[in-house]
């Protein structure tokens, strides 16, 4: 279950429904005194209510590893969504390397939700929480929040997307350009250096755009090959199916698609198989090595190759970093996790 | 002598070339309340929008207390002191009544709304009407009578330089119970006291009887009698309105009116409408808020194979409710029909509908149309069913089935495919009759019509008429609601009248005089 | 721009379109009798999503069970088709009932029912695509019959089913007629109540339908699947002419507002349009729609 945490610090008062009683209702007498009590006595308001009971009952109920130490550190993680393999090995490497040092963690999810990663970040303040972890939803909007927790000298440090405008004591991340590149090289590689391809993007999110202009500079450095169409698949397969469709139907000498992520790549793979494309005639290229689109790879379709990120190194290196700022050792403020190429030969 | 408050001289309306209102003249005078009655369309609507400088006057000229006036909108109708209260209640519904009061004339300084001052405001209007309401509620979860007194406080609170001095109201215990309406009435008797001249438009007579000081009595747009109440007992204005010499002219002979065999029996019907707003309505069907429904009280009748029967009473009397409750499409509380000789409980008009009763209701465009559709698709919307084979419509037939009925009824349009909101409202009357009669399985015995000939020109009417004549010649019981004593006594065999959610009477034969059903539907 | 033309106008192009707008086609057929009457569904993208992950469910269910005791290999393609019906067919009872039985607002009822059937997506499927469908059921959405694929065959026969129930059945003229004046068709003895709850349910029952179509196509379901399709489907019956208080319009306008949007999409594609700029032009093309009819409308009272 997910927790909502958001009015976890908050007293719950319950509205006194019965401010006027019924049998005065609609008499003046008593009512010119009240100020619209009646608005309390909608059924509404005890559902809001009971809401803020369940979230303040369950404010305690996620901690993770813990251990009996006087000295154990509190980490406050909010995490940008838990409904992805990447976010889920990134906590899974949180919660592997924070138990190895006794830390305890407090963890959350912003679910993309921009003013609830906030309010959780300001829960951790008011906690008293010894550092925080943050996958931020939205790179920019994130900042004031980071500047608050650092005003009451808790250490910030930012896994996955960076934090824009603001300091955070270690900024861990893949390389998302190093990514695109690496792309393009095993794409130029598999064309035999010759050849149409078009990407599946998604120009919403940063992490996405580096990764498609990483890919379309690399290519754009061989002559023979030619980005001849950029669409926007959203991140999600079914979008990116229609848009691999259209990129098939409208340029028939296509040879390779790179897809931003895994869903997208899926789509794409979709898309091409129902058009009788196999491995022999056309490459594709996801991003993320999923294990799905792993299976994908292994089993020689033309899903060839994915960039994969090492989301569990993220996670570990974010609790090093805190570790490290703690024993007050040097923190290096960007600390870039490599990624590397997947294929059907990679064990 | 004093000046009226508000006096209108040789008023003339005509709407796109019609004559809607005829050299009309009316004096509302300070501390008198004044009755202005008519039958629909006589135009009391018409003379009121004049008064309330909603329409200006093709001819005629207005004077409030001696002095020429002329109303271009409204507003200017509202700075002179005079207002008018709709039928329609024009109130925001999530707002207080404080603030419905304050409306559009708030009490500000520098943008910012002055609480305290609104808040006294709203007292006074409310303190002045002497009634009880909280002025913090949304006006939706008030009674309509509340919201009305909210209105009226409305109207007492406007800001106009004098004050309130002319008050219209049209027909405003239409939507109100009996206990309500004499709540009402306690008010505007305090209101004429401190001064005010009141416009009271109503059908209720007996309320005029009870209430008013004067009376002017409107017929096809023209003044046809008027004075002090004592010199127009209730009795005397119903001959005035209606006009026409009223006799019984029997479409046919007693002896050729075979009595046919008993259809529907209704004993002692009682109904009550659910409480507003604790219930949401179902489909309200009459288009009349639920809370304005008239309770039937007891209805107790008979209706034979072959026979138009009349059911005649004011407006209110619980007419429309006793043929709602008779086809389900209105709680019963108590009593018992029989048709043809089972009992009958239909739980929606469904059922009524398949035991062969049809119901045309009073409000064609709310009720019974759809407007955009087809003169077809409405023409065969009962018996459609009829039309299809495994559910699918055979479109031919229908075709020659709708063709047949337009012919029949001499339905003027287009095609059959024209939608059915371009006809005329006769027209527009004549394919709701047409659906009914389409209708062959099961074959139609009851056929109530409320108000079969409202908005419906006289060409038509007749056609109207002798469709139904036909109807009953061919053994179909009809029954007739209609507030036009004229066509009650040219149209239907037997007269039932109602008051006060009861059928007090009965008249047959020679009995079936105006005289006779005036004094049965106003209580003596 | 004659290449792109060429490559637009191509027979495969055309099949490209068709199967492009195939889901969003079945869902416009039970969206515009849902409006008809007067309705909304705002569900229909989460109905998608939920119906692809119970369906894929049930195929790997019935294939395990099945795996230990030598199983004929059509036994997971019916239960996967039939478990995307009941799931969509489910979601059609509970917004009829709401709206039907209990008059409480279609916008609303759908909106509550968006969130849960996304939300139980990816609790059933933990957030993940459920892959490896049987191939029979993948067939729905890849296979070929005479040179054009199955999911566009479905749409077809959907509008046509849809055409024929709503123009010439009496169920048909009850969904315009409740939709048209509901007061006037319960008088007329029609059970309104009956017609808005099949009409819901049949609209499930196509929810479902798409939704394995689109997993067919995907050869996985994905718990995010369908997001934000509601707004396209109501963007091609609101183009095709079909009015949102009801009472009027048809499916081969919405087959016409969906080709319309689909070819848009395509074209915009085929002519590499920043996809910023395609979803600017997208919505002023619906809106121009929208408001011509207007003003025809106008024009004519």
């Amino acid at each position: 279950m997910r927790t909502r945490r958001a009015g976890a610090g908050l007293p719950v008062r319950v509205p006194n429904a019965d401010a006027c009683p019924s049998a005065q209702r609609g008499r003046r007498c008593t009512a010119r005194r009240r100020v619209r009590t009646e608005a309390l006595g909608n059924p509404l308001t005890a559902v809001v209510a009971a809401v803020m009971c369940i979230a303040a009952c369950s404010g305690s109920g996620d901690h993770a590893a813990s251990s009996g130490g006087a000295v154990t550190k509190v980490v406050g993680v909010t995490l940008l969504t838990r409904e992805q393999h990447f976010y889920q090995d990134l906590e899974a490497g949180v919660k592997d390397a924070a138990a190895r040092r006794g830390y305890r963690l407090v963890l959350t999810s912003g679910d993309f939700d921009l003013a609830k990663q906030q309010a959780q970040i300001d829960n951790f303040v008011v906690q008293h929480v010894d550092a925080i972890i943050v996958c931020p939803v939205n790179s920019q909007g994130i900042g004031p929040a980071i500047d608050r927790a650092t005003a009451a000298h808790i250490p910030v440090v930012s896994a996955d997307t960076k934090a824009v405008g603001t300091h955070v004591v270690a900024a861990v991340a893949s390389d998302n350009r190093a990514g695109g590149q690496l792309a393009a090289t095993y794409m130029v590689r598999a064309l035999g250096d010759s050849g149409a391809v078009a990407v599946i993007g998604q120009p919403e999110t940063q992490t996405g755009l580096d990764r498609q202009q990483a890919f379309v500079d690399e290519i754009g450095r061989h002559p023979r090959m030619a980005v001849v169409a950029i669409l926007n698949g959203g991140g999600v397969r079914d979008r990116a199916l229609k848009a691999a469709d259209d990129i098939l139907q409208g340029h028939p000498e296509l040879r390779g698609i790179f897809a931003i992520n895994d869903e997208s790549a899926l789509g794409a793979l979709a898309a091409a198989t129902t058009r009788g494309k196999t491995g022999a005639t056309f490459t594709i290229v996801g991003y993320d090595a999923t294990p799905e689109a792993v299976k994908a790879i292994k089993s020689h379709s033309s899903l060839k190759a994915d960039v994969a990120q090492q989301p569990r190194d993220i996670g570990e290196r974010s609790i090093d970093a805190l570790a490290a700022y703690f024993d007050h050792r040097p923190v290096d403020s960007v600390i870039t996790v490599p990624v590397r190429v997947v294929d059907a030969e990679t064990p | 002598m004093t000046h009226a408050a508000l006096a209108a001289a040789h008023i003339t309306v005509r709407y796109a070339g019609v004559v809607a209102l005829r050299d009309v003249t009316i004096e509302l005078h300070p501390g008198a309340i004044h009755a202005l009655v008519g039958e629909n369309g006589a135009g009391k609507s018409t003379l009121m929008r004049v008064l309330a400088g909603a329409r200006s006057p093709d001819a005629g000229t207005l004077a409030m207390n001696g002095e020429a006036v002329q109303f271009r909108t409204p507003r200017d109708a509202h700075r002179a002191g005079i207002r008018m209260i709709q039928q329609e209640l024009s109130l925001v519904p999530g707002f207080s009544a404080t603030e419905n009061i304050v409306l559009g004339d708030e009490p500000s300084r520098w943008g910012i709304l002055d609480r305290r001052a609104t808040r006294a405001r709203a007292e006074r209007a409310i303190d002045g009407l002497g009634a009880s309401i909280d002025l913090d509620t949304p006006v939706e979860r008030l009674s309509l009578a509340q919201r009305q007194m909210v209105e009226i406080a409305k109207a007492l609170a406007a800001d106009a330089p004098s004050g309130l001095r002319v008050l219209i109201l049209d027909e405003p215990t239409a939507i109100l119970s009996a206990h309500e309406t004499d709540a009402l009435h306690a008010r505007l008797v305090v209101l004429r006291s401190r001064g005010l001249a009141i416009l009271y438009c109503s059908h209720r007579l007996d309320e005029i009887d009870r209430l008013a000081d004067h009376v002017t009595v409107l017929r096809d747009g023209a003044y046809v009698g008027g004075g002090t109440i004592r010199e127009f007992p209730p009795a005397t204005l119903i001959p005035l309105m209606v006009g026409r010499a009223i006799e019984r002219r029997s479409w046919r002979a007693p002896a050729e009116m075979v009595p046919g065999s008993v259809l529907l029996e209704v004993d002692r019907l009682a109904t009550a409408p659910p409480p507003a707003p604790h219930r949401r309505a179902r489909v309200r069907p009459s288009g009349a808020p639920v809370t304005g429904a008239t309770d039937v009280v007891e209805a107790s009748f008979v209706l034979r194979a072959g026979e138009i029967v009349g059911l005649v009473g004011l407006v209110g009397a619980g007419r429309s409710e006793v043929a709602l409750a008779l086809i389900g499409a209105m709680p019963r509380t108590a009593g018992t029909v029989t048709l043809r000789g089972a009992p009958f409980r239909p739980r929606s008009p469904r059922d009524a509908v398949r035991a062969g009763i049809g119901f045309v209701p009073e409000d064609r465009a709310a009720s019974a149309l759809m407007p955009r559709d087809s003169v077809r698709v409405n023409t065969t919307l009962v018996a459609l069913r009829g039309l299809a084979r495994a559910g699918v419509v055979n479109r031919a037939r229908e075709r020659a089935m709708t063709h047949q009925w337009v012919e029949a009824l001499r339905i003027k349009t287009p095609s059959i495919e024209t939608p059915v909101r371009r006809l005329s409202g006769g027209n527009q009357q004549k394919v709701v009759l047409a659906r009914w009669l389409v209708a062959g399985d099961p074959p139609l015995s009851v056929l109530i019509v409320d108000e079969p000939t409202r908005g419906v020109d006289v060409g038509a009417r007749t056609e109207i008429y002798d469709t139904l004549r036909d109807l009953a010649t061919n053994h179909t019981g009809v029954l007739i609601i209609t507030s036009d004593l004229v066509e009650a006594m040219a149209l239907c065999d037997r007269l039932l009248v109602m008051r006060e959610g009861r059928i007090v009477g009965e008249l047959t034969g020679a009995d079936q005089t105006a005289e006779r059903v005036a004094s049965l539907m106003v209580p003596s | 721009m004659s290449a792109l033309a060429g490559a637009f106008f191509s027979l495969g192009n055309l099949l490209n379109v068709a199967l492009s707008i195939a889901v969003i086609g079945i869902l416009g057929v039970g969206m515009t009798a849902v409006i008809l009457t007067g309705g909304i569904d705002l569900s229909v993208g989460s109905g998608v999503a939920l119906s692809g992950v119970v369906a894929a469910l049930a195929a790997h269910a019935v294939d395990s069970g099945a795996a230990t005791g030598g199983s004929p290999s059509l036994l997971p393609v019916v239960a996967a088709l039939g478990a995307a019906l009941a799931v969509g067919a489910a979601g059609g009872v509970f917004t009829g009932v709401a709206v039907a039985r209990l008059r409480a607002p279609a916008f609303l009822v759908t909106l509550a029912l968006l969130s849960i059937e996304r939300g139980l997506a990816f609790l059933f499927s933990s957030g993940q695509a459920v892959s490896d469908l049987p191939a029979g059921f993948n067939w729905l959405g890849q296979g070929i019959v005479f040179g054009v694929p199955v999911p566009v065959w479905l749409t077809a026969a959907c509008f046509g089913v849809g055409w024929f129930v709503l123009a010439r059945t009496t169920w048909g003229r009850w969904i315009y007629a409740v939709g048209g004046n509901e007061a006037a068709a319960w008088l007329a003895g029609i059970d309104t109540r009956g017609v808005t709850l099949g009409t819901y349910v049949a609209n499930g029952l196509l929810v479902g339908l798409a939704g394995a179509v689109l997993t067919a196509r995907l050869g996985a379901a994905v718990p995010n699947a369908g997001l934000g399709y509601e707004l396209d489907v109501i963007a091609a019956v609101v183009v095709g002419g079909t009015a949102l208080t009801g009472g009027r319009g048809s499916v081969l306008g919405t087959l016409a507002g969906a080709v319309c949007i689909g070819t848009l999409d395509n074209a915009l594609n085929l002519a590499n349009v920043d996809p910023y700029l395609q979803r600017v032009v997208v919505g002023v093309v619906i809106l121009l729609a929208v408001l011509g009819e207007r003003l025809r409308h106008r024009g004519r009272t």
